[in-house]
């Protein structure tokens, strides 16, 4: 795995791990049917997601849309010319 | 009478999502009404493959659509698409409330209240499949003045997929079938992995151009004039009406699972209707670089978005007037196609002689250089 | 949204300039489309307002733009008058400045 790969998805799991812990320390999981407290959660939850979108778009840049990694290795030259183009 | 024929053609999705709305809300086994509506259209399509029909004009050259009435019943999607996650979040609802089965008559409905795990995993699966299908609406309304433009970006937004709107009209329709563009699946990559490509590299698009735009106009990113963000807060109350239904666990997994199947099909349109195809930096976008699925049964359920070598060329034409252009075909429907995409191998194999055609047949030379670098 | 209302066959007469020729549209129909199957090197390449090579200026008369501007023209450019043909159709007659191909 890619070093930015991992370090990307570390990142993410840290991040929404910690609000994780943070919604079940304030029993979001047993309030969620007050209207408050579920329109705040939903908040939570998309803050949550932006900020694991923003992580993966600064961690990992551009490399994961490179069409690089499909590149044919040619083992031979002889291959390569016997493409049926 | 053809007038009136050409325009309620283009009602199967409409139809049909009511209807998994109805099955969703009577309950029982009728949840799955969903998943069987898109099983019988993965057979129709499959049946009518080699039907291919031409745009529809009067002698006077005049289309038949009625430009009023087709974006009536766009506009009205967006409705009926929120009519879906209502109907899914009740029946979450009572899965979590251990709702008591019971049978009840109301408004002409037989309902059967309660739910259990197997039916409630597929009244999920049935609202995610119908939910991912508007994608169509969100996409033609996309290339629409202001209100249009917003409802796409609402519709998109039940999916979690505002940044669509933008990065469609933006991004793709420029960069198309070249590496700048995330929604061009190259050659070699599966259906899987260009799911999460495709949507994080056009959500970055969407990023990226805020991040720009506000610097430019001296405002902050974090504000509410920052469309990506705005994008996400659209999603909002889809958020907070499945966690209030049905909690961290079920409400948020049910609504997780929801947009998870409803992006793999938006990106599974984006991954077969330019799947290894290829454009030089700079040069225009031509009839060659998009696949086209034409078959009457995908023309009609999907809006003409089937005819993405017309579409890319002829941008402003509403969908009712684009035309076969002789473009390459896959020579089979959507759903037909999509099965095929789920066993990449198997979608890599079928691609083998599409992709040889295009490269002896449509592509520059300049192209054939390119396309030589990669497998299938 | 509420064009049905409005004749179908109203008829609007579009002088581009400087080049002197003429175009005549039809309510509805979109500016850049009828140029170019009229034989009007016009340029253009997205035809869906997001590259801006279309953009030209009005200099008299009004068009319905078909999606906002603003993303693509400057607000500067959008006082002067400047519109994207290929997200334009005709309201009245028109007197346009572009320079074709």
């Amino acid at each position: 795995m890619r070093q930015s790969t991992f370090l990307a998805l570390l990142l993410v799991s840290l991040w929404t791990s910690l609000i994780a812990f943070a919604l079940y320390s304030f029993d979001a999981h047993l309030h969620y049917r007050e209207l408050t407290w579920a329109i705040s959660i939903g908040l939570v939850l998309i803050i949550t997601h932006m900020v694991n979108m923003t992580i993966y778009f600064k961690v990992r840049g551009n490399k994961p849309y490179s069409w690089n990694k499909y590149k044919k290795q040619f083992d031979s030259l002889k291959e390569f010319s016997e493409r049926k183009i | 009478m053809k007038k009136l024929f050409v325009n309620m053609r283009y009602l199967i999705v409409p139809a049909m999502s009511v209807i998994t709305i109805l099955g969703l809300l009577s309950g029982g086994n009728y949840v799955w009404t969903g998943v069987i509506l898109f099983g019988l259209c993965a057979v129709i399509d499959t049946a009518t493959k080699n039907i291919h029909l031409r745009a529809d004009f009067d002698e006077n050259g005049n289309s038949y659509g009625i430009k009023f009435f087709q974006y009536g019943v766009m506009y009205l999607m967006l409705v009926v698409f929120i009519a879906l996650q209502l109907a899914l979040a009740w029946k979450i609802y009572q899965y979590v409330n251990v709702t008591p089965f019971n049978v009840v008559n109301a408004y002409g409905l037989t309902i059967q209240n309660g739910i259990t795990t197997t039916n409630l995993i597929g009244a999920v699966i049935s609202a995610g499949l119908w939910a991912g299908i508007g994608i169509i609406y969100g996409h033609e309304l996309s290339h629409n003045k202001k209100e249009g433009f917003f409802i796409s970006r609402l519709i998109m937004s039940l999916s979690g997929a505002s940044h669509f709107t933008y990065a469609h009209v933006y991004q793709h329709h420029l960069d198309l079938a070249h590496e700048d563009d995330p929604a061009t699946a190259p050659r070699g990559r599966n259906v899987y992995m260009h799911t999460w490509l495709s949507h994080a590299g056009q959500g970055k698009f969407s990023f990226e151009l805020e991040k720009s735009r506000l610097k430019r106009q001296g405002k902050s990113f974090l504000s509410l004039d920052n469309r990506w963000i705005l994008g996400y807060l659209y999603s909002l109350p889809s958020i907070i009406l499945f966690v209030w239904a049905g909690g961290l666990f079920v409400g948020l997994l049910a609504l997780l699972t929801l947009w998870l199947i409803a992006n793999f099909e938006l990106e599974a349109l984006n991954y077969m209707g330019h799947y290894g195809l290829i454009r030089e930096k700079g040069k225009p976008v031509e009839y060659r670089h998009s696949w086209d699925n034409d078959s009457v049964f995908t023309d009609w359920f999907f809006i003409a978005i089937g005819r993405q070598a017309d579409h890319h060329v002829r941008g402003e034409t509403y969908f009712w007037e684009l035309d076969d252009v002789k473009g390459p075909n896959y020579g089979i429907g959507y759903f037909s196609l999509f099965l095929i995409t789920l066993i990449p191998p198997l979608f890599r194999s079928y691609m083998k002689k599409h992709l040889d055609n295009w490269d002896s047949k449509y592509a520059t030379e300049e192209e054939r250089k390119i396309a030589k670098q990669y497998g299938y | 949204m509420f064009n049905i209302f409005k004749k179908k066959d109203l008829k609007f007469n579009v002088r581009l300039e400087p080049s002197n020729k003429e175009i005549v549209l039809k309510a509805g129909e979109n500016l850049l489309t009828v140029a170019l199957a009229q034989g009007i090197k016009w340029p253009h390449k997205c035809r869906v307002g997001s590259c801006g090579t279309c953009k030209c200026k009005v200099l008299e008369g009004e068009v319905k733009p078909e999606i906002d501007f603003g993303n693509v023209l400057s607000p500067e450019q959008i006082k002067q008058g400047f519109v994207l043909a290929c997200k334009s159709s005709p309201k009245t007659n028109l007197k346009i400045l572009i320079n074709l191909i």
